[in-house]
This record gives C-alpha cells, sequence and structure tokens, in this order.
C-alpha cells in the first residue's frame, strides 16, 4: 500500500467517526425522554409556550426543524452542524459558539503549558528510570507515580488550594486573572493565577507520562542490540542517545499526540476547582444548568478535537518511523 | 516459597481494606449514628454527638459518609461486572471466530475508543437524569473497549496452541471450546481487569457527582465532595467536611489497585507491559 492511499484511508475513518459521533449527538436529543423543545426552548419557555401559544410552538418546531420525517431531521441537523449553528445558551441567552470559543482559548492556555512541561519532565525521569530498571530512582517514582494514580485529580486539586491559596496565601484561590491591570502586568498576573492549576496537571500528566517512557526504555533495555552495543564498549552516554532515545522517540511522541487530542477535557475537573473559566467549568455549568446546547457543542468540539489528534498520531507515526515508511513503499 | 508470601503482602492489605469497605457498606443503616432525616443545626463543628460535623442542611456527615460507602462501592461494582461482561464477550468471540465477526466487532470497539470518556458520560447523565442506573450505564458504555482488546489479543495468541489445535481437530464444538477450554485460561487477565475497573469506574463516579451528576437521595462520597465544595465548606475550612470523603476514595481505590497491579498483576510480566502502554 502506498503512502498516500494509508494516509487516505486514516482520513476516512476519521470522517467516520466524526459523523457517528454527530450521530449520537443526534440520537441523544431526540430519543430522550420528553419533547426536545423542551431541552432547546427550556422547561419554562415550554409549557408557557405550549399552554398560551400553541401554533407558535409548531412554528418553533419547524424553524428547529424538528418536523419532518427523522431522516429529514438528521439531514438538517448535520447542516446545522457543519455550518455552526448551535443555537443559544438558555443560561444567558448568549450565541453558544462565540461563548464556547471564547472559553477555548484559557482552556488551551492551562493544557498546553501542562502538556509540554509534563511531556519533558515525565519523559526525562521514564528514561532515567527505565535505563537503570530496578535501581532506587525506578522503586521511588514507580512507587510515586502509582499512589498519584488512587487520588482523584479534583481531590488533589481542592487539596492544593486549601494548603497553598487558603492557608498560606501563597496563590489566589481562584480565576485566572486580577482586575485592572493591562500589558505586561496582565501577562504576569495570568502567569500567577495559573502556577496551581498547571502544577497539580502536570503532576498528574507527568506520573503518566514517566510510567509509560518507563515501559518503551525498559522494553527497549532488554533488546540485543542495545547489549551489543554496551558489550562493544560504547560511552553509555552514546548507546542512551544514539541506540535507545532514537527507538523510544517514536512510540513516545505518538503517544503525546493521542493525549494532545484531550487539551480541551483533560483540565475539566481542575478548572471547576480553581474556578478557572475554561471549557471545563463551562460544562460545569451548562450541567448544573441544564443547558443542552452549550453541552452539547462543547461534547461535540472536545469528540473532533480527539479524533483529529488520533488521526495526526497515526500518520506521524508512520511518517517518523522508518520501518513502517519504507515498508510500505 | 519466600516469593510467593511477597506477593501475597499487598492483595492481603489490600483484601482487608476491601472487606472493612464492605462491611460497612452491607450494614450501612446499622452503623448510621443518625438517619437522613434527622435533622441537626446545619454546618456544625465535630463534636460528641456528631464526630465529623453536620452539612449544609443539618445532616450528620458521619452517617453520610457510611451510606455514602454503599452507593459508591455498589456503582464501581456493577459499573466493573458490566463492563468485564461486554468486554469479555466481545474479546472472547473476535478473538476466537476472527474473520467477518472480529472486524465487525474491532470495527465497533475502535468506534467507542475514539469517544472522549468522561466528556461522553456527562453528555449521557444530562440527558438521561441523573440516577445510579444511569450512572452505572454511562461508565459502561465507553469503559469496556481495553478490556474487549486485551481479552481479544490473548484469545488469538491461545488459540494458536496445541491444546486448542487438538480439540479442533478432534472436531469439538466451538462453544465448548470456548467456554471450556479458553475461558479458564483467560481467567486471570479477567479478574485482573475486573479489579482494576471498579477503580476507575470509581474514579468516574467521583468525577461525575463531584461535578453535581451523582443520584439525587443516593449521596456517595463524590457527592459529598460536591456539596462542601458547593455550599462553601470548602472556603471556610471544614476540613471534617471534605477530608474524609477523599480519603475514602483514595483508600478504596488504593485498595483495589493493590490487588490489581501488585497482585493478581505481577504474576506474568508480559501483561504488566501491555497494561501499562494500553493505560
Amino acid at each position: 500500500m502506498t503512502k498516500g492511499k494509508q494516509i487516505l484511508r486514516y482520513l476516512l475513518r476519521a470522517v467516520g467517526l466524526i459523523l457517528v459521533i454527530i450521530t449520537i449527538n443526534f440520537l441523544l436529543i431526540h430519543f430522550m425522554p420528553g419533547d426536545p423543545l423542551i431541552h432547546i426552548l427550556g422547561e419554562d419557555e415550554y409549557y408557557t409556550l405550549s399552554i398560551q401559544f400553541p401554533e407558535k410552538l409548531e412554528e418553533v418546531k419547524a424553524q428547529y426543524a424538528l418536523d419532518g420525517s427523522l431522516f429529514l431531521q438528521y439531514l438538517r441537523y448535520l447542516y446545522h452542524v457543519i455550518t455552526l449553528q448551535f443555537g443559544h445558551s438558555y443560561l444567558d441567552g448568549t450565541d453558544v459558539v462565540s461563548t464556547v470559543l471564547f472559553r477555548m482559548k484559557w482552556t488551551l492556555i492551562l493544557s498546553l503549558t501542562a502538556i509540554s512541561l509534563s511531556a519533558l519532565i515525565g519523559g526525562a525521569l521514564g528514561v532515567a528510570a527505565g535505563y537503570k530498571k530496578g535501581g532506587k530512582l525506578d522503586a521511588v517514582l514507580t512507587f510515586l507515580a502509582l499512589l498519584l494514580e488512587t487520588i482523584p485529580s479534583n481531590c488533589l486539586a481542592l487539596l492544593a488550594l486549601i494548603l497553598f491559596a487558603y492557608r498560606l496565601h501563597w496563590f489566589p484561590i481562584g480565576g485566572m486573572v486580577s482586575g485592572g491591570v493591562s500589558g505586561v502586568e496582565r501577562i504576569g498576573s495570568i502567569l500567577y493565577h495559573m502556577v496551581l492549576p498547571v502544577s497539580v496537571l502536570t503532576l498528574f500528566r507527568t506520573s503518566s507520562n514517566f510510567l509509560l517512557m518507563k515501559s518503551f526504555v525498559s522494553q527497549i533495555r532488554d533488546e540485543e542490540y542495545l547489549t551489543v552495543a554496551v558489550t562493544k564498549g560504547l560511552p553509555s552516554r552514546k548507546v542512551l542517545f544514539r541506540h535507545l532515545l532514537r527507538n523510544v522517540f517514536v512510540p513516545y511522541v505518538t503517544a503525546l499526540c493521542v493525549q494532545f487530542g484531550h487539551i480541551l477535557s483533560g483540565s475539566m475537573l481542575i478548572e471547576v476547582v480553581f474556578s478557572w473559566k475554561g471549557m471545563g467549568t463551562l460544562i460545569y455549568d451548562g450541567v448544573i444548568g441544564r443547558d443542552y446546547p452549550t453541552i452539547q457543542m462543547c461534547f461535540l468540539i472536545i469528540a473532533i478535537c480527539v479524533i483529529f489528534f488520533n488521526f495526526l498520531s497515526d500518520i506521524l507515526c508512520m511518517l517518523l518511523d522508518p520501518r513502517i515508511r519504507d515498508g510500505m513503499e | 516459597m519466600m516469593k510467593n508470601r511477597r506477593k501475597w503482602i499487598p492483595i492481603f492489605i489490600g483484601a482487608v481494606i476491601l472487606i472493612f469497605f464492605l462491611v460497612i457498606a452491607l450494614f450501612a443503616e446499622q452503623l448510621m449514628p443518625y438517619q437522613m432525616n434527622e435533622l441537626s443545626a446545619p454546618y456544625g463543628k465535630p463534636s460528641a454527638e456528631h464526630w465529623l460535623g453536620t452539612n449544609d442542611i443539618g445532616q450528620d456527615i458521619f452517617s453520610e459518609l457510611i451510606l455514602g460507602t454503599r452507593v459508591t462501592l455498589l456503582t464501581g461494582v456493577m459499573s466493573a461486572f458490566f463492563i468485564i461482561c461486554i468486554g469479555t464477550g466481545f474479546g472472547l468471540v473476535a478473538g476466537y471466530y476472527g474473520g467477518k465477526a472480529d472486524r465487525a466487532l474491532s470495527a465497533v470497539t475502535s468506534v467507542f475508543m475514539a469517544i472522549p470518556q468522561l466528556p461522553f458520560t456527562i453528555v449521557l447523565v444530562t440527558f438521561l437524569e441523573p440516577s445510579m442506573w444511569n450512572i452505572v450505564v454511562a461508565i459502561c458504555l465507553t469503559a469496556w473497549t481495553t478490556t474487549a482488546r486485551i481479552v481479544r489479543a490473548k484469545v488469538i495468541e491461545i488459540r494458536q496452541q496445541p491444546f486448542v489445535q487438538v480439540e479442533e481437530a478432534l472436531g469439538q464444538k466451538k462453544r465448548v471450546i470456548l467456554f471450556h477450554h479458553i475461558l479458564p485460561n483467560i481467567q486471570d487477565i479477567v479478574l485482573m481487569r475486573a479489579t482494576l475497573a471498579v477503580s476507575s469506574s470509581m474514579l468516574t463516579e467521583a468525577s461525575l457527582s463531584f461535578l453535581g451528576l451523582g443520584a439525587y437521595n443516593q449521596k456517595s462520597w463524590g457527592a459529598i465532595l460536591f456539596y462542601a465544595f458547593r455550599k462553601n465548606g470548602v472556603v471556610a475550612g471544614y476540613y471534617w467536611w471534605y477530608v474524609p470523603p477523599i480519603l475514602c476514595i483514595s483508600l478504596c481505590i488504593f485498595a483495589f489497585m493493590l490487588i490489581g497491579y501488585y497482585g493478581l498483576g505481577s504474576e506474568n510480566v508480559q501483561q504488566r507491559k501491555e497494561y501499562q502502554v494500553d493505560g
């Protein structure tokens, strides 16, 4: 199979998956208990309309393309999704799309920083521990990483918030930026607000990256060519950089790429705890206020993001790994 | 012998913690000092009457915690049960029958794998109205995929082995081979996946109820945390309200992890690699 054909196959799969997600979203609205209009208009307005102006309700139904056969409705829904018409939030009546895009920016600031930091730290620690497997560093770090997995991230975030913000007053108790500042000062203030959420996020991601890198390194460490490189007297730095890291690089990068798919959703709980006004708090507020249009669009964007990065990681894996790359020519 | 004993230590510790929580969950009504409808002054500090104080509407937090054990454990165990049933079933059929069945089931698996888990669960529970059963359904729908893939890979490996090939050559029924010869050989993996599934379901449940999606009348540990956070218990520094649920969740997950990772998982190094890569 040629490279182009393979990429096309991956692309088709990604598009197919996105269609499946959109379909699930559509089905959710239509097979939910109750009239879908309740969820579009909100309960209060729906009942007011249905008692006082039943004909107006029919109009709204036509406006939201809820009349006609299910298939026709599905096509109209697809059209709405593709043209980015998600309606208005019923919490404050604003356009859902602009709100989500605005919130996305803040989430990206948070999670891009955390992902980059943890990729570097976790990778480095993983190499160090995996290279000397069973050593002291390995034992301590693995224990810590597994311990971290037992604590829900929101709990640790809560404890950090209480200790460092409420008790010690080192950091602000929440929010993203102090009011009334601009320019460099504003950036400084954002950074200052970021410290706690980013640290907690980084801690969790570092631990999973560490376990991942460690298992990659220790697998390759047992390969024969590495034993040969060591026994022929190659300095250990050369073994590490020339033989080991080059082979670890590809799986690690593709794994990181898959992680990037979760940039929008991964920090959800942490955002809620630190009242960081990103996608996570948007979903949280949406859930509490039963704001279906907002939740739907958030879910769709998150899912598309995940699928896109999975697609990208497949392609990266193909382009980076010479064994797969050349095998296909 | 020495090695064997060391292997059992984590399982033993994990089991002790689990039995402790299990007893609490089973005898919750008898152990609760107060019923949920017995109200006292709200926001009470810990005292001789209320060991962990009272919450925003005056319920005893210690009793709440005991009742929450049942909700949390039940959600975790029920979800894990369905996850394992679906995952093992898919894996067995896909791995053993191969061909069209395999391709169809693997396609379904990869679709469900691409759905972001927590956001999907949140959307589903929001639409279905929060209740314990809906939470279980929502968790199961996306969480079975890893188990299915691992079981499928293992079944394919076992299918190549002589004892299965001999049975096939003798004309034994496929159903008999599947359930009497292959299933017993993957029970270690299934058991280990089950303990990990309980702990991950409990984590998901804790996140869901922390977002306010817990069942209204059945408060889990995560839900207690949600109320402590939402009703300003955290801001006011009422540590007796938010620390106990955090400790309980972590301790319980720790117990399952001890059994899953250190206990059952250490038997076979090859297996552990798989789990780490799959996360």
